[in-house]
């Protein structure tokens, strides 16, 4: 896609490298903060890893659902030139004015003409492009319907007759003259996001992976669970092609290891990974399948993550046995795969058959990312990701060039996203300030006048695959809605949402004439704006279309009843006809946006936050609440890598208060909250006489943090042997003779966390008690340590720590939720009873120290307070709820709020600096919009009817109406929420909200009841 | 689960796993250990003793020295190093192992492993049985004869003794010579059909060292010596221990 259209300037654009999820949201950041970017990828569509999944965690939704839209989005941004099958060669030059030489492959397909009708795939197949592996399906590089670009590309080494293949195209769009182009590109700084490679286990002979056919990868289970995987979405034994009755995962497979291969990080994200795929195969096969998990610990330190591993445990059943199997094995004759295991409280050797085994691979950089972190001159470390900022992990050794995602290193989907954004903020704040882009007009065609026309419904139903069409027969069900009132045409559509079921649906409008449409497909939450935004192009109303969410609500719930499916999903779309007969044409408000911002909290997040705005040039008031900035990292010192936390807290404080554009309020306490995005106003009383102050803005930043666990388990005040680790830390800084005297230190994991009253993982505490582990050793090299944990949550390149810590001798004890450690205070020390389970003993240690991880909680007092006056939703253990857990951990729900560090969930430092950066960026993909438009969704009076009772008044949470001078109620559509109170409440019927007309949901409602009446 | 309960106080004191990883290279990671399970899942001596690998490193970790060293079960290992072949951490056991058979005195040793390594001392055979080196020359050149008959076309089969110059200098399990001659025939006739120049020691031919196996690091050297001396006076290239 060859943006011409645009005047190539020097020095105005990001590069970003690598189109996988990560790659596409920050150039999705940029473009939207109307910043110029060029996206190269060397695949033939982009999309990446992400595309390959089934499911994720923690909702399971279907990965190419969630992610389909924003594919879209960034192929019709017009701020982003996107380069398909595009390398990097070099990069030459420097921060603001980089030189990037790439070379794009030949496709010999040119995009703008190729309709991905599939007709040289047909006639053609061994000449287009095969992705090799399990996904042997249709043997062509348009992986999914969905995918972008929306092309096939050729093999010309394969093809033998040139000329046939030439004029098979019907659009004409093969050339088999394509030729490799070199280009060089300038800008101003890079984004490297080209993702990890996954762990080969081939070369791991005791697996058997490269010989047994039903030994395969996460990723390989994940495909043949995928509906649009080699088996359809069947669970098959590669093998025998039947339905395994018992499959186990072995994690750590080329992580955590010093030989053959494997890397000594943790792969962050494979612990999940294996939960999702147990979980959804238990969802599907229930009773008929057993579901192992053969591990070393269970990683789930991310937000709510341990609840999906309860989950996984108490509500479906999964079999976890802490253990590695020694090796896999299959007797002459037997297709049975035989591993043998031992639990650690016995010497007891097990014998087990399982049908198919799923190895949790994780992450390895690819030989292709290493090449071109030498071509971007970027350092990197042992294990070949690159070296970062301790205090910015996007930031590498080379000023201007950031990196993201799985390059950086192993992390899951939400870390992917925030760093994603983050990038984009670093990225984007060495571009010239104050240097925009115009922003092009849209040509769009105008819309047409229906009114008066003859209603003429056209409905369209998908099949999304084997999702609705492996339920009902879709084509059935077209002819039968044909034959209803209004409607003009009624067909299939396959994937409604693919590029060339939209243009044909475009075309359908315009062809027929018709003037109100029907979609029966998924959720309107995801794919609404999709269709509205193209029926708006074929010259409709965007107000003028209804979507049946036929698959949710019909095929997915009811999928072993497919005649049942059908009449459901047959009424859904009759309801939606009935409705879209009433549906008129809508205009959106508009307001024009405050461009100030609020930060609540002054911590790290919320300093760094602040700061990259008011770089940026827009004011940002910093609001406190206590007398000082800094936060909750006040009390540490140095982080686990060494970096110095005073220091740089110092200089943060130190940038922030002295920012033109950057006002502090110290003990500034919010009272209240109104306005909508883009205009609020928030009331918080300031200062010691607690004046009253008003501050207007159009983006608030929640930064609230979160505060120390304040658990008093373990004899923790009664004697003075057992501290917090916060305390064990500070006396390590700043009296190191006590530390000499100590002989033995005990640690104790899990504090006040993972248990009933607070079931989450505290996430920086495993972290923690390596880095004071590591120093006290530092100091006192024969102190003896042991820490009692549960499931050592090292993850990332934390791994290295922790295993640093025992080869120093530190001795990690695991002890169970049922059997905590006991605690007897003696004299200056204490007594800590435990129960060594390997070796079935009791061991006592008479400890000088007892250091508590005790974690975070959600500051209640506050987050509670907060919540309710933002009207802000939270998890049930107080932490502020994102948009969405997997693809906007940083957005709020409620649009115009944005949340970073601690206050959305526990996190380190550096995570959360990672986070207060990606605030800035989504911050900024608001704050570059002049206006902002709030739908169409407010409430009407009908002066008529109004009888002026002030119900609708008191009714409005948000104040809105007003008896005007005439004498009625009036709401203004700009300040109207559109949440409807006032309409349900009004006794006369006066108010009617736009969207949600009365006369449209009786429509629907006689549709269903009238076979009731009957 | 035992009433015993480990008493941890006071300072460190040096352990039995401090002194072997003194010696070991990379102190043979051995306080790397994840507890995984991977080594006492396929070790052959698991469960015997109530123990297993795992555990055996667990108690040194823990201290208990006498528990781990004295355990007969350092005993049943077979030094086959499944363990370590899998072990993430790579982790060896086998060399912690035959450390702890080196701290136990001599007599106290199994008798079966010491007997086999102090006859293996009584002549320049290195065998186990006793054997002296005629008698090795005399079945060997025996059973030559009598194949090269039986089987035609392996009439021109050779079997050195003392070839100088030979590429391959190989050892021979003694039991085959005294007990199973013919097992002794399979490889020749591999080396024949491959055309390998080879040839056995009439000193040191024996191929097993239980002295290693006793953990007896002066007879273990003096065994292997023999073995080796004969291998140079030869000339030989390579020794290829079959054992």
């Amino acid at each position: 896609m060859q943006n011409t259209n645009r005047p190539q300037t020097n020095n105005d654009k990001v590069l970003v490298v690598g189109g996988g999820l990560g790659g596409i949201r920050t150039a999705l950041d940029l473009a939207e903060a109307e910043k110029n970017v060029v996206l190269v990828d060397n695949d033939y569509t982009i999309g990446g890893l992400m595309t390959q999944l089934d499911r994720t965690f923690p909702t399971n939704n279907c990965d190419l659902c969630t992610l389909a839209p924003h594919l879209s989005e960034s192929g019709r941004q017009e701020y982003i030139e996107l380069m398909s099958m595009t390398s990097v060669r070099s990069i030459t030059g420097e921060k603001g004015n980089f030189t990037v030489s790439v070379r794009t492959e030949p496709r010999y397909i040119n995009e703008d003409k190729c309709t991905a009708c599939g007709a040289c795939h047909e006639q053609f197949p061994e000449c287009v492009r095969f992705t090799p592996g399990l996904d042997h399906r249709a043997p062509t590089c348009m992986r999914y319907p969905q995918a972008i670009p929306q092309a096939y590309s050729i093999d010309l080494d394969k093809c033998e007759d040139i000329e046939a293949l030439v004029n098979c195209c019907p659009a004409g769009a093969i050339n088999p003259d394509d030729m490799a182009i070199n280009r060089e590109i300038k800008c101003v700084s890079v984004v490297l996001s080209p993702g990890a490679d996954l762990f080969d286990p081939s070369k791991l002979d005791y697996l058997g992976y490269s010989t047994l056919p039903d030994v395969v990868t996460s990723l390989e289970y994940e495909r043949i669970l995928s509906a649009s995987g080699p088996t359809n979405g069947k669970l098959l034994r590669p093998s025998n092609g039947t339905q395994p009755k018992k499959v186990a995962w072995i994690q750590c497979i080329g992580s955590r290891g010093i030989q053959k291969g494997a890397g000594s990080y943790c792969s962050n994200a494979c612990c999940m990974f294996a939960l999702k795929e147990a979980i959804v195969t238990k969802e599907r096969f229930q009773e008929d399948i057993e579901t192992t998990i053969f591990y070393m610990d269970m990683r789930t330190f991310g937000k709510d993550y341990e609840l999906y591993l309860e989950r996984a445990k108490d509500d479906y059943g999964v079999r976890f046995l802490r253990s590695r199997p020694h090796s896999i094995l299959q007797q002459l004759g037997s297709d049975a795969l035989t591993i043998t295991y031992t639990k650690d409280d016995s010497t007891e050797q097990h014998i087990e058959d399982f049908d198919m085994i799923v190895l949790s691979t994780g992450f390895k950089t690819s030989e292709q990312s290493r090449q071109l972190a030498l071509n971007a001159g970027i350092e990197l470390n042992d294990s070949h990701f690159p070296v970062t900022d301790g205090f910015n992990p996007v930031a590498t050794t080379k000023p201007g060039i950031y990196v993201a995602g799985t390059f950086e290193s192993p992390k899951d989907i939400p870390d992917t996203m925030v760093q994603a954004s983050a990038a984009a903020c670093m990225a984007g704040s060495d571009l010239p300030a104050g240097k925009k882009t115009a922003r092009k007009e849209n040509n769009i065609t105008t819309e047409r006048d229906v009114s008066g026309e003859e209603l003429k419904v056209g409905v369209f139903i998908c099949d999304c695959g084997d999702n609705i069409g492996g339920v009902i027969d879709v084509d059935t069900l077209a002819k039968r809605i044909q034959d209803l009132d209004n409607v003009a045409i009624a067909i299939s559509e396959g994937h409604g949402c693919s590029r060339v079921s939209m243009e044909h649906i475009r075309k359908t409008i315009e062809e027929e004439n018709l003037n109100r449409v029907v979609i029966g497909a998924c959720s309107p939450r995801t794919h609404l704006s999709k269709f509205q935004e193209l029926i708006r192009k074929a010259g409709l109303n965007k107000y003028l279309v209804e979507i049946a969410n036929i698959r949710d609500q019909a095929t997915w719930v009811h999928s072993n009843q497919p005649e049942n499916a059908t009449s459901k999903a047959y009424d859904l779309i009759k309801m939606a006809i009935a409705s879209v007969t009433k549906a008129q044409p809508l205009v959106d408000q508009s307001l024009p946006i405050n461009k100030n911002i609020l930060v609540v909290g002054g911590g790290i997040s919320g300093m760094t936050s602040a700061l990259r705005l008011a770089d940026q040039g827009f004011q940002v008031y910093l609001a406190e609440k206590s007398d000082t900035l800094g936060g909750v990292a006040k009390n540490i010192f140095k982080t686990l890598e060494g970096d110095n936390v005073q220091t740089f807290i110092a200089d943060l404080t130190n940038k922030v208060e002295n920012h033109e554009y950057i006002q502090v309020i110290t003990r500034a306490i919010i009272v209240d909250h109104s306005g909508m995005p883009g205009m609020f106003k928030t009331g918080m009383q300031v200062g010691p006489q607690m004046f009253y102050r008003q501050i207007e803005h159009g983006v608030t930043v929640l930064a609230t943090g979160a505060i120390p666990n304040p658990t008093k388990e373990y004899a923790l005040e009664s004697c003075n042997a057992v501290m917090t680790q916060l305390e064990t830390q500070k006396v390590v800084n700043q009296t190191p003779d006590i530390v000499k005297k100590w002989d033995n230190v005990v640690m104790i994991q899990c504090v006040g966390s993972r248990i009933p009253d607070n079931p989450n993982c505290s996430r920086i505490c495993c972290q923690t008690a390596i880095k004071n582990s590591l120093a006290i050793l530092e100091i006192n090299p024969d102190a003896r340590i042991f820490v009692l944990y549960r499931d050592m949550r090292t993850y990332g390149f934390q791994e290295e720590y922790y295993q640093k810590a025992r080869e120093k001798g530190v001795i990690f004890v695991r002890y169970s939720k049922d059997s905590p450690p006991s605690v007897n205070p003696a004299g200056n020390q204490v007594e800590v009873t435990f129960t060594d389970v390997i070796l079935g003993q009791k061991v006592t240690v008479t400890a000088d120290n007892l250091c508590l991880s005790t974690g975070l909680v959600a500051d209640n007092d506050s987050s509670e307070e907060l919540a309710m006056i933002f009207k802000l939703p939270r998890t049930a253990d107080g932490y502020f709820l994102e948009d969405h857990v997997k693809l906007r951990p940083v957005d709020m729900p409620v649009p115009g709020f944005f949340v970073a560090g601690t206050a959305h969930s526990p996190k380190l430092i550096k995570e959360s600096i990672s986070q207060a950066n990606a605030v800035a960026a989504r911050a900024q993909t608001m704050l570059a919009r002049d206006s902002i438009n709030l739908g169409a969704a407010a409430a009407r009076v009908d002066s008529k009817l109004c009888a002026s009772c002030l119900i609708c008044v008191r009714a409005c949470p948000f104040d809105v109406p007003f008896i005007n001078a005439d004498g009625y109620s009036e709401i203004d559509p700009a300040k109207c929420h559109g949440c409807g109170m006032c309409v349900s409440e009004c006794p006369a019927k006066a108010i009617q909200l736009m969207q949600f007309e009365d006369d449209k949901i009786l429509a629907q409602l006689e549709e269903i009841f009238d076979k009731v009446n009957a | 689960m035992p009433e015993s309960t480990i008493k941890i106080r006071g300072k460190k004191k040096n352990s039995f796993l401090d002194k072997v990883k003194e010696i070991l290279p990379d102190e043979g990671n051995l306080s790397l250990c994840l507890t995984c399970g991977a080594c006492a899942s396929g070790c052959p001596a698991t469960g015997l003793e109530d123990m297993d690998p795992r555990k055996f490193l667990r108690q040194c970790a823990m201290g208990l020295d006498e528990e781990a060293v004295k355990s007969p079960w350092v005993w049943m290992c077979t030094m086959c190093q499944r363990c370590i072949y899998v072990c993430p951490m790579k982790i060896d056991i086998p060399q912690l192992i035959f450390n702890a058979r080196a701290e136990w005195p001599r007599e106290d040793r199994p008798k079966g492993i010491r007997d086999s390594c102090d006859m293996a001392l009584r002549n320049d055979s290195n065998s186990a049985m006793g054997t002296a080196p005629d008698d090795f020359i005399f079945v060997v050149e025996d059973v030559l004869e009598e194949y090269r008959e039986s089987q035609p076309e392996f009439k021109d089969m050779v079997t050195p003794i003392d070839k100088p110059e030979a590429f391959f200098f190989i050892n021979q399990n003694s039991r085959e010579p005294v007990t199973e001659p013919d097992e002794m025939v399979p490889l020749w006739k591999i080396l024949h059909l491959a055309g390998v120049d080879w040839t056995y020691g009439s000193k040191g031919w024996a191929a097993e060292n239980y002295c290693l196996f006793l953990a007896d690091d002066e007879c273990w050297e003096k065994v292997t010596r023999v073995s080796a001396k004969q291998a140079d006076e030869l000339g030989c290239k390579v020794f290829l221990n079959t054992e």
